[in-house]
């Protein structure tokens, strides 16, 4: 699976984020919710990864939510009030406000779906088969590991230091110290392992070589990459163009 | 080739000079010297790994296993294709590295469901697919019990017809079942080059220093024997020491 | 034997350029970490129930042991996947994870970090910068709303009448020099109980205390 047409569309879809009128959000919002259903190539891979997307999109739309009813409520300014279940809202704010969540909604759900429906190794892939320096690709796999690895490993710290008796549940202070004596022990093995892994990366040739095509499963889709990258151009030169003619 | 010695003795810095890891992530900042790999003389260290000529089994082979990939084959073909092997060769050399290491069953397995013994030997496997011309193993049986360890001896063994191999250990016992050479390190320099049967005729203190499992034992004092019993020269032919 | 290779030529894994020098010594595997460290320290102050962020403690680690460039790459990597993993926003603030990496890594090479009252001042000038950066941001693309604790401050400013570019910069003046500060401090106090071993192998630690101290955790 190439991430490239994906990458294109995420591109396409924050350049509108800020750039394209809203009118077009809502159709780029509507197609990217329908993409994981419609398109193998967005499709959720795992039960996981379906519900981590429910979730956000509940978490968005009670920050949508909350948006509207703040600028509803402070939004500065004269401007006629919506009355909404009995509560007097600017008509200004809910306005901007509706921009923004339209505007996060996008910005949000295009990476999340992204990284949702690609598979870590075909991200990796791709940065080392762009050229580009193959130090990131390292350092990218690097910390998703050390990612994965730390929660366990700061539960286990944590644990030690509170059988030890140190005052994790104590003062401000208290815990200010516990926090410096885990952060101590979580540094030094941290850093040993991430060397080793390094060390391993290296050993495996990562970075080395190119990827042959024969690896890597072709994908129609590819076709799409040029068109999205034209259209986030064209967007960004259109609202250049009207930003100078004003 | 062994290179035995007490740890921090240096084994382990002197694997990643010739592997070409003393250039990148600093281990060993403070090293000093040069190495040859493969005709190539590199004044300092070289600075990035011979890849895919020089492989190495690092002494946690559960940290060699990448991450990227799920199963047993996907995890071999990474390091072929990172070495430029075409998708149609590496099938071949997939499962030449797998019957190599007897484990053609684990092909399909997930690298999750796989046993410590497993593991080190999915890395191995991972290793020689790409067919290095030097092969470097760090400690490779300081985690095996002995049946495991006579078993990797005679995995070594094989492996020596394809690359030359040189490994670390902090025991005579691999060494004197595998090894043509053994390179004894301490403090940083190296007290004796022979070959395993040498340093045990040699008697040296090092021979003393290395902890012995009995096999090894039993082979020094036939070793120190006097050589006219005709019991002990039938028993040194048997031992392949004449 | 030897792996067939498809005559394509090898590049090395590591070349001598000047970007590759960057990564010399261990800096590569101490920005992975303090990549995650932004990503997950978070967790641990929660868990102790400290509440501020310190979502900017690992970029000063590496910034003070490493470099501005070093730092600059290690925050943005962190927060564009703080964005992948469900914060997109964090995304748009790589402009301020790149001032406070050259910031602190000047910090650092003037020697402010070897006296607490220099530290703290560099601390909370750091976040006065950091916050001048990220009101903008924080007003014109998310409307104030940062899905974060501190957009209670935001709402408090505007309730007060401020316009929102005023109250994202009143909130990030609140907040950012506490946080900022607290980052420094942390890191000093990490660095000494690093042991010297390990940190002397960083381009940037002689910056911070005399070769000889040395306190092993």
């Amino acid at each position: 699976m190439k991430p490239a047409p994906k990458l294109a569309f995420v591109l396409y879809c924050w350049i509108s984020a800020v750039a394209a009128p809203w009118t077009l959000q809502i159709v780029l919002v509507l197609t990217l919710f329908a993409l994981p259903l419609f398109s193998p190539m967005w499709r959720l891979p795992s039960e996981r990864a379906k519900h981590t997307a429910r979730r956000f999109l509940a978490f968005l739309a009670i920050l949508s939510i909350v948006l509207l009813i703040v600028n509803g409520l402070m939004f500065s300014g004269a401007g006629r009030t919506l009355i909404v279940g009995g509560i007097a809202l600017n008509r200004s704010g809910v306005l901007f406000a509706s921009t923004v969540a339209l505007r996060l909604i996008l910005l949000s759900a295009s990476v999340l779906f992204f990284f949702l429906s690609t598979p870590m190794r075909a991200i990796a892939d791709f940065i080392e088969d762009r050229g580009l320096p193959s130090a990131l690709a390292i350092l990218t796999l690097l910390s998703v590991h050390i990612v994965e690895m730390l929660p366990d490993r700061i539960h286990d710290i944590l644990a030690a230091q509170e059988a030890r008796g140190a005052p994790v549940r104590g003062s401000l202070l208290a815990r200010f110290r516990s926090l410096i004596a885990v952060l101590g022990p979580l540094t030094v093995s941290s850093l040993a392992e991430a060397i080793e892994r390094g060390h391993a990366y290296a050993l495996r040739g990562l970075g080395s070589a190119r990827i042959l095509p024969s690896y890597s499963t072709a994908s129609s889709a590819s076709r799409w990459t040029w068109p999205l990258l034209s259209l986030s151009f064209i967007t960004v030169a259109w609202r250049l163009l009207a930003w100078i003619q004003r | 080739m062994a290179i035995l010695g007490p740890s921090e003795a240096g084994k382990t810095t002197l694997l990643f000079a010739i592997a070409g890891l003393l250039g990148i992530h600093g281990t060993g900042a403070s090293s000093s010297g040069s190495v040859a790999v493969l005709g190539h003389a590199f004044t300092p260290f070289p600075s990035h790994p011979e890849f895919p000529h020089v492989s190495m089994l690092l002494q946690d082979p559960a940290v060699q296993i990448s991450g990227l990939t799920d199963t047993v084959q996907e995890e071999i073909l990474l390091g072929l294709r990172h070495a430029g092997v075409a998708r149609e060769n590496a099938e071949h050399h997939l499962e030449e590295s797998l019957r190599l290491l007897g484990i053609p069953h684990l092909r399909d397995r997930t690298l999750r469901s796989l046993s410590g013994g497993e593991i080190q030997k999915v890395a191995l496997a991972s290793a020689i697919a790409t067919g290095p011309s030097v092969l470097l193993l760090d400690e490779p049986a300081s985690a095996l019990d002995p049946a495991s360890a006579i078993a990797l001896a005679s995995l070594l063994r094989r492996l020596a017809h394809r690359s030359t191999i040189m490994f670390t250990d902090t025991t005579l016992d691999l060494a004197v079942r595998c090894a043509d050479t053994v390179c004894v390190f301490d403090a940083g320099g190296v007290r004796f080059t022979g070959s395993p049967a040498d340093l045990i005729r040699s008697g040296s203190l090092y021979c003393d220093m290395l902890p012995t499992e009995p096999w090894t034992t039993a082979l020094r004092r036939l070793e120190r024997a006097p050589a006219g019993d005709p019991l002990v020269r039938r028993l040194r032919r048997l031992a392949g020491m004449t | 034997m030897r792996a067939d290779t498809d005559a394509r030529p090898l590049r090395p894994v590591m070349n001598s350029t000047r970007f590759h020098s960057l990564f010399a010594g261990p800096v590569l595997p101490l920005m992975a970490f303090g990549t995650a460290l932004n990503l997950v320290v978070g967790q641990i102050t929660a868990a102790l129930k400290i509440p501020i962020y310190l979502d900017s403690l690992g970029t000063i680690l590496v910034a003070v042991l490493a470099g501005p460039w070093q730092a600059a790459i290690s925050g943005s990597l962190a927060n564009l996947l703080a964005a992948a993993f469900g914060n997109p926003a964090m995304a748009f603030f790589i402009p301020v994870v790149c001032v406070i990496a050259i910031w602190t890594s000047l910090v650092a090479r003037w020697g402010w970090f070897r006296r607490w009252p220099l530290t703290v001042l560099g601390g909370v000038l750091q976040g006065v910068i950091a916050a001048l950066i990220s009101a903008p941001i924080a007003a014109y693309v998310f409307g104030g709303t940062m899905l974060a604790g501190t957009d209670l401050l935001v709402i408090l400013y505007r309730s007060l009448g401020n316009d929102i570019l005023r109250s994202t910069l009143l909130q990030g003046l609140t907040s950012d020099p506490v946080d900022k500060v607290i980052s420094y401090l942390l890191v000093v106090a990490l660095l000494s109980r690093l042991p010297s071993r390990l940190l002397m192998r960083f381009p940037g630690a002689v910056r911070i205390q005399p070769p000889a101290a040395d306190h092993v955790a």
